[in-house]
């Protein structure tokens, strides 16, 4: 019996319960321990009645019905991979952001991104460069927000 | 009583009166649409602004600017399934698979029309109300709120996830993750492992982001898919077809309004809450539940009409009681008080025509500006039709900067990346997001409410007779399916010969 990510899910949430209830424990006062206590008892019971739930799913029906049978969710198949990729891309700009700013990172993120895409040097300059006047415009000048100039460049 | 609907009127329709509502109404709908951007980050701005003005304009200023941001704010969770306000979220659910399907015309159709008759028909039941509203908010104490706000977290867990165990796990853990943090009353540090950045909790509006917006991209790319609209996206016609809509299912718009109103009354509920409710009860009470999630338009009428005219309530019980009703109201009270009105029941008599003007303002502004979002609906539709490699890159800076201007952190670029993940997560395999970020919205109020509570009335404050109406109810809702499919199979195994 192989167990699918469903099973996980609900064991996480339910690894999540009890190190909730814990940690609510360590509170010390009765204010701040009730309701985060409360909360993470409910959540592990509910999560064990869904990890229950789950092993009796496969367990009856075999692995491809239990999958037709969870309830909710998306039952399509996926590019893992693909997706590792484009959150590589978000973690990078976020990662970019926090060092360089956003005045030198949205224009090197959004050109670096195209040319990856494979499209064209004037199409990834000009997006570029629009990306980051729309950025500017709005934010600085319309808003009166000073963005942030990065780790590097001495902050905000 | 008419001589100050006359004086209203006149001061309302004055060529600069009606100048200004018209360029605060602009800049509103500029603000609502840009995501993560709501009043309460930009009311600030204008605050000192309206400081040397004359009353009547300062304040029409502020009204006309407020009452069109959640006209227009549904339009990016249409499009792009990013919360222009948090209370608008729930216009995602429903809005954006129209516009997958080709329908962001007439879902934004039904969204302006929804959200600005919801916005005009409050306005004239505001002062009528008064003597019917006061009594609830005076019988709802700490006890009910604490369960009103459990039941509202249940309705969604049960009406939005893939079972309702799921939803109210999700629903729980919204609960747990707003205690993340400092606790004010003890001084104690909860769940924050010694890092400064979660000693102030985490952020709404990264969040948000995250669970919403950006787990909807890493969704949709890693289908394979090269925009948002899977196919091309209507005109002018699409968007007359969602005012029509509007009139089609003018019932629940009606209901909606008025959940909406209500609820924008209570002070402390909180503005999140109305909108959820009416997406709960359009679902609960429309012939077609399943087709809800997968692009119903009621689904964008019912929280639209509800995210304006909560704003009416909210704005009645900040003028009438000087109690503000949201942090946004807050805000309205300091302006009100910045330009020499103290607000409560003694403004409704000593300032009875300014209070109407401000009123019919909110009716003006949000006609106004549900007129500017029709006509310009068609071409912002088309930003569904973008292909992925601009519009990956376009959404995540916006969001980025969105999420920085809000919070100041960039800390929580972080937030947004983990939450993008876990949103996800939830989304394939049936987990309810609104349900967790009704949780999270709510969990401050909600310890708030229980503690007090349980220091009032004793750890057996739900037994109290309404709040235990209110437990029952939610029994009742989240056990319904399993309730119903055991007397299904008890009936099938009785029934065969």
């Amino acid at each position: 019996m192989k167990l699918k990510g469903s099973f996980w899910v609900a064991l996480l949430f339910l690894a999540l319960g009890l190190f909730g209830t814990i940690q609510s424990l360590t509170f010390g006062y009765w204010e701040s321990m009730v309701l985060p206590l409360g909360i993470s008892i409910i959540i592990s019971i509910l999560a064990a009645v869904e990890v229950a739930r789950e092993l009796k799913r496969r367990g009856d029906k075999g692995e491809a019905a239990a999958e037709k049978k969870q309830e909710g969710g998306i039952k399509e198949k996926f590019d893992a991979r693909r997706l590792g990729v484009v959150f590589g891309w978000a973690a990078g700009f976020c990662l970019a952001i926090y060092l360089l700013g956003f005045y030198i990172s949205i224009p090197v993120f959004a050109f670096a991104y195209l040319k990856w895409r494979k499209r064209s040097w004037l199409v990834a300059v000009v997006f570029a460069i629009a990306l980051l006047a729309f950025s500017y415009l709005v934010f600085a000048i319309g808003l009166k927000v000073p963005l942030y100039k990065g780790l590097i460049f001495g902050a905000r | 009583m008419l001589e100050a609907y006359g004086t209203a009127i006149a001061t309302l329709f004055q060529p600069i009166n009606l100048l200004i509502l018209f360029a605060a109404v602009i800049v509103g709908l500029i603000v609502g649409v840009i995501p993560a951007i709501g009043g309460l980050a930009t009311l600030p701005l204008i605050l000192p602004f309206i400081f040397r003005m004359p009353v009547e304009i300062a304040l029409i200023l502020i009204v006309g600017f407020h009452a069109v941001i959640f006209t227009s704010s549904g339009m990016t969770s249409i499009l792009l399934n990013i919360p222009g306000t948090a209370p608008s979220a729930a216009t995602m659910v429903d809005g954006f698979p129209m516009t997958r399907k080709g329908e962001g015309g007439r879902a934004i159709g039904a969204a302006v029309t929804s959200s600005m008759a919801g916005g005009v028909l409050p306005v004239f039941l505001a002062l009528a109300m008064v003597p019917l509203v006061l009594p609830l908010i005076i019988a709802l104490g700490q006890p009910e709120m604490a369960i009103l706000i459990l039941l509202g977290i249940s309705f969604l867990a049960a009406l939005t996830g893939g079972s309702a165990i799921k939803g109210l796990m999700a629903g729980m853990l919204g609960l747990l993750l707003s205690f993340i943090g400092y606790h004010t009353i003890t001084g104690v540090h909860r769940f924050d492992f010694g890092a400064a950045a979660l000693y102030d909790g985490i952020e709404l509006i990264p969040l948000a982001l995250g669970l919403f917006g950006l787990s909807e991209l890493f969704y949709l790319i890693m289908k394979g898919e090269t925009a948002i609209a899977q196919r091309a996206i209507a005109k002018l016609s699409g968007v007359m077809e969602g005012v029509k809509d509007v009139w089609r299912h003018r019932w629940l718009w009606f209901r909606s309004t008025i959940i909406g109103y209500v609820i924008g009354i209570i002070p402390g509920i909180g503005a999140e809450v109305a909108t959820w409710v009416c997406y709960g009860q359009a679902k609960q009470t429309s012939k077609h539940p399943e087709k809800f999630g997968k692009g119903a338009v009621e689904g964008v009428i019912a929280p639209e009409a509800a995210d304006n005219a909560k704003e009416a309530g909210a704005m009645l019980t900040t003028m009438a009681l000087g109690i503000p009703g949201s942090s946004v109201m807050a805000l309205f009270l300091a302006a009100f008080l910045m330009v020499g009105v103290t607000p409560g029941p003694a403004m409704m008599v000593e300032h009875l025509p300014l209070a109407l003007t401000l009123l019919l303002g909110i009716a003006l502004a949000n006609i106004v500006g549900g007129v500017i979002c029709l006509l310009a609906a068609p071409q912002l539709a088309r930003v569904a039709s973008v292909h992925f490699d601009f519009l990956f890159p376009g959404i995540l800076i916006v969001a980025m900067i969105g999420v920085y201007v809000a919070t100041l952190s960039p800390m929580n670029f972080a937030t947004v990346l983990i939450f993008g993940i876990v949103g996800l997560v939830m989304k394939l395999y049936g987990y309810s997001r609104p349900a967790l970020l009704l949780g999270f919205v709510l969990g401050g109020l909600f310890e708030r409410y229980s503690l007090l509570s349980i220091k009032i009335y004793g750890p057996l404050f739900f037994l109290r007779p309404i709040p235990l109406a209110m437990l029952i109810v939610m029994a009742l809702l989240l056990s319904y399916p399993y309730l119903k499919r055991g007397i299904t199979s008890l009936r099938g195994r009785y029934s065969q010969p």
